[in-house]
This record gives C-alpha cells, structure tokens and sequence, in this order.
C-alpha cells in the first residue's frame, strides 16, 4: 500500500471517528391497524401546552417553565421541520390524559421506579393523530435545572427535551451501547437525545438535539423545501430467504458524520429519509440488547439472530430523490 | 483504496465508544431487576383487555398471564397484572418504552407486586423478556440479552454478539438464581 493510499485510510478513519459526534437516527411512534402502520402526528403544527403547578426540591416553577421552554425551542429550532409550541401558562391539573389538555409536570408514580419521563399520548389509531400528551417528570428522582448540571440530580431540560420529542410524534432511537460489571449498569454512548436510557445524573449533554433527532422531527414534520433538498435510502432486508423484521438499519455519511437509523418493518423495508446527499455506509444490526416490543408494534416474530452486516458499497444519496431499494441479505447466526 | 477497506474503516470507526447523553429510565442490571421484582414468572399471554386507567394515566391493558413457572413469588396458575398503554376502540394511549404484548405471546416478566394494586412490569420494557419457541424440538430461549455484569471493571454490551438465538430459558434461570443468591 502506497503512502498517499495509507494516508487516505488515515483521513477516513479520522473522519469517520469525529463524526460519531453528530450521529442521528430516529423511529416515528405508530400502531398497527389492519395490518397497517399508522404514524403518529398532529394535525395543528403548533402544539399547546401547559405546566403543572408543582414544585420539587431543586426546582421551582418558574425554573420548569424556563427549562420547558428552552427544550420546545431546540426542537422548534430544528432544520428541515416547521413546528412550534405555544405556552398557554400554569395549571392545577395533572400531567394526565384525557382532560383535552397537553400538562407537563412533576408527578409521584412510585411504580415507575427507575423511570425518570414518560409520555402519554392519546391518539386516534385510525388517522393516527394525536389528540393530547402529557409528560410526567418523575419526582421520586433528584432534578436540577443547573447551568451545568448538579451532581446526584438529572436536568430537567435534557428529560424534557427527550420526552417532547415523544409528544412531537418521534420513537426511541436505538443508537446507543450499554456498559456492565458486577451489579451494575450504565450508558456508555448514545447518538441521539431519543435513546430511551439515561447517562448518570449530573450530565447536561442531553440538552443538545442530535442529526438523527432532527432528521426524526423533519420526516413528520417537513418544511416544504425539505424533501428536495434531502434524499432517501429505502431497504429491502431479507434473512434465510423471507422479509426481515425489527433488523436496525444504519446509515453512516462518512464525509458528514451524519448517522441515521431506521427499523425494518412490514415487507422487509427500512425507509431511511432526511439524508443529507452524500455517500452512505449501511450497517444492520439485531437490538438483541433492549425489549424491541416495547419500541413498535410487532408480529410474532423480531428478527435477532442474525450477524451484524455491512454493505460492501457505499449508497450515494442525490437531493430530491430515493436511492435503492437496497437489497441486504442477513447472514443467520 | 478498495471499498472494502473503507468499509472495514467504518466498522472500526462506529465501533469506538462516544459519549453523548440521552434520557428517560435509568439502565439496570440482572442482579437489580432481580431484587426489585416481587414476583418472576414465565408464562404465556392468554388474554389483553383495554381498560381506563385506575390512576388517570390513560387508558391500560389488563393481561392475563398462564404461569408455567415461577423463580420468584407466586401468583398461581393463571393472574392478571396491568400493563401502561392500550387502546378502547379507536383510541390508544401510547407510551414509548413500555412493553406491549401480543395474546400466545410466552414471555419471562419481572413484576412488581404490592396488594391491593395488580401486579405491573418493573422498569417498563427493562422487566419483559420475550421467549421464542422452537416449533420442531419445544426449546425456549430468550431472545435479547440480559445486562449481566461479572467482572470488576466496565464491559461494553456488543449488540450482536449473543449467541444464536439468544440464551436458553434453563440458562436465564440459573442466571436469576444466582443473582437471587448473591443478594442475599
């Protein structure tokens, strides 16, 4: 190998690493109805909401509301999406649903232990709109609202930021990696602010939408110019000689650093959109480390036993337009 | 430069550990979601029902679950315990993260278990594994890995790198029993 050959390999790998700093990927909330995926949305691009007034230790109202209103703005700020979030003001309702009002709040639900956000969203299955969501911020955790975090207590912001991202429509994200030893778990890494687990507290990097978040939020919520400026890459994932199911399809821009991920759902297909044009690496993988059912309706059967696979030739994304379908072959374990 | 050697660069290069925060549960151990369950059973969904929630948070399901066996606690031959999330007609209280089930769906759950409330799953998704069955030899196995610790310093999770078809249920059994005995 030539110098002028190492010396790209170097480049690349250099390239390739720092890129993992702006990682995205994203999966749209859904239900299947007959046999067919209905995605979540709302019909107003504008999203009311309101705050329970509750306080907890470390955290006043007045700080919730300005946390809140940072984390709306981050996703209101989004490149590629047009929607916002108006703040209708303080309320002494719950963050519960069915009242016709979108609450966020603290809350005590002592069997959601471990559980620091959750997003409730009622929706009609059958147009797949969404009609209220409401977040509860568990109070049995320790918050913050810190500048630069506080040890021993998670910031408010980078939960919310996480859970209204659920109210907007978006999934969880599966681009992350686990650490383990005697009696313990952690995150080691997460490339988007949806990945459904938490760092230790004190950390404040959630406060920061990833590339794959905001590809997440301008799939469902487009500007008009953004499917033209953007392209898509659509799968076709197919194992021991049927459609695939659940299999976590990656795309990586290795001259961007931008990373996408989808899932392959109905007919072995991953549909990945948002691309920036570009040359793309695709990487499937099982999610053989979380419970996929809790992240999609699914049949009977999650495809996991299968190797992690790369396509061996970069897919070129073009502005405006659909690159594939990309035949991958699984090779079973 | 050949492809594949820039693909190999990739691997390598996603393959490196970043550090990027993200939210929602906390991550836990095998050894932990053994010793917050009440209850630990393997059996099989024989029925879902949606219903309002007691407590407000939308609308529920009540699944009733076929015990085949317990390793900790026991509910009898058959119980029903609440699931977060469901649907009444055309209307469906979804939340990310909780597991949903399917009916013939044989699964191993961690249940919390405190009377007079019914039972429920422990740290939402974290506390179902679902069990796949052989149709040809009847071998269960758990389909995605536990987070198992058993060393001193921090090991990385490969996703992928679990064997084949996931873990026997004989297997996960041992690994409950031991993480039972070690907190005693």
């Amino acid at each position: 190998m030539t110098r002028r050959v190492l010396a790209r390999v170097g480049v690349t790998l250099l390239v390739f690493s720092a890129s993992l700093q702006t990682g995205e990927a994203y999966l749209r909330q859904s239900s299947l109805v007959n046999g067919a995926r209905v995605s979540v949305s709302w019909a107003n691009r504008t999203i009311r909401y309101s705050v329970a007034n509750v306080a907890v230790p470390g955290v006043t109202v007045d700080a919730l509301e300005a946390a809140l209103q940072r984390a709306s703005q981050s996703w209101a700020s989004a490149a590629g999406s047009n929607i916002s979030f108006q703040y209708e003001g303080r309320t002494v309702a719950r963050p519960l649903p069915t009242d016709g009002r979108n609450t966020i709040g603290f809350l005590n639900v002592p069997e959601l232990e471990g559980v620091l956000g959750v997003t409730l969203t009622l929706l009609d299955v059958v147009s797949g709109e969404a009609l209220e969501s409401d977040i509860v911020l568990n109070s049995a955790s320790e918050w913050s609202v810190a500048a630069a975090g506080e040890e021993g207590a998670y910031d408010v912001e980078s939960i919310a930021l996480h859970e209204m991202g659920h109210m907007l429509g978006l999934d969880h994200s599966a681009l992350g990696f686990y650490e383990v030893r005697d009696d313990e778990a952690r995150l080691a890494a997460a490339e988007a602010v949806m990945f459904p687990f938490a760092f230790e507290p004190g950390s404040i990097a959630g406060r920061t939408l990833k590339s794959d978040d905001i590809a997440g939020v301008a799939a469902i919520y487009p500007e008009p110019d953004h499917l033209a400026d953007t392209g898509t890459i659509r799968t076709h994932v197919r194992l021991a000689g049927r459609d695939a199911f659940g299999a976590h399809v990656m795309a990586f821009n290795p001259i961007s650093g931008a990373m996408v991920a989808g899932f392959v759902l109905e007919n072995g297909e991953a549909s990945i959109a948002g691309l920036s044009p570009g040359p793309y690496v695709l990487r499937v993988e099982p999610v053989d480390d979380d419970d996929v059912g809790s992240y999609f309706d699914e049949p009977p059967v999650v495809d996991l036993a299968f190797r992690n696979t790369f396509v061996d030739r970069l897919i070129y994304v073009q502005r405006g337009t659909t690159a594939g379908p990309v035949a991958i072959t699984l090779e079973a374990k | 430069m050949c492809t594949r050697t820039v693909l190999f660069c990739c691997l390598l290069a996603v393959a490196a550990p970043v550090s990027i925060k993200a939210t929602v549960a906390v991550p836990v151990e095998i050894g932990t979601l053994v010793a917050d369950a009440q209850v630990i059973v393997h059996g099989r969904v024989v029925r879902l029902e949606g219903r309002p929630s007691a407590d407000g948070l939308g609308i529920d399901t009540l699944v009733t679950l076929e015990a085949a066996s317990y390793l900790k606690g026991d509910l009898g031959r058959a119980f029903t315990f609440v699931a977060r999330g469901g649907q009444l007609g055309r209307y469906r209280s979804l939340i990310s993260g909780a597991p949903r089930f399917l009916e013939g769906q044989e699964v191993v759950l961690f249940l919390g278990a405190k009377p007079p409330a019914l039972p429920h799953v422990i740290r939402l998704g974290q506390g179902a594994f679902r069990v796949t069955v052989d149709a040809r030899t009847g071998a269960r196995r758990i389909r995605r890995q536990p987070l198992a610790g058993n060393s001193a310093t921090w090991q990385r999770v490969q996703r992928g790198s679990g064997p084949a078809d996931g873990l026997s249920l004989d297997a996960f059994g041992t690994m409950v029993r031991t993480a039972m005995e070690k907190r005693r």
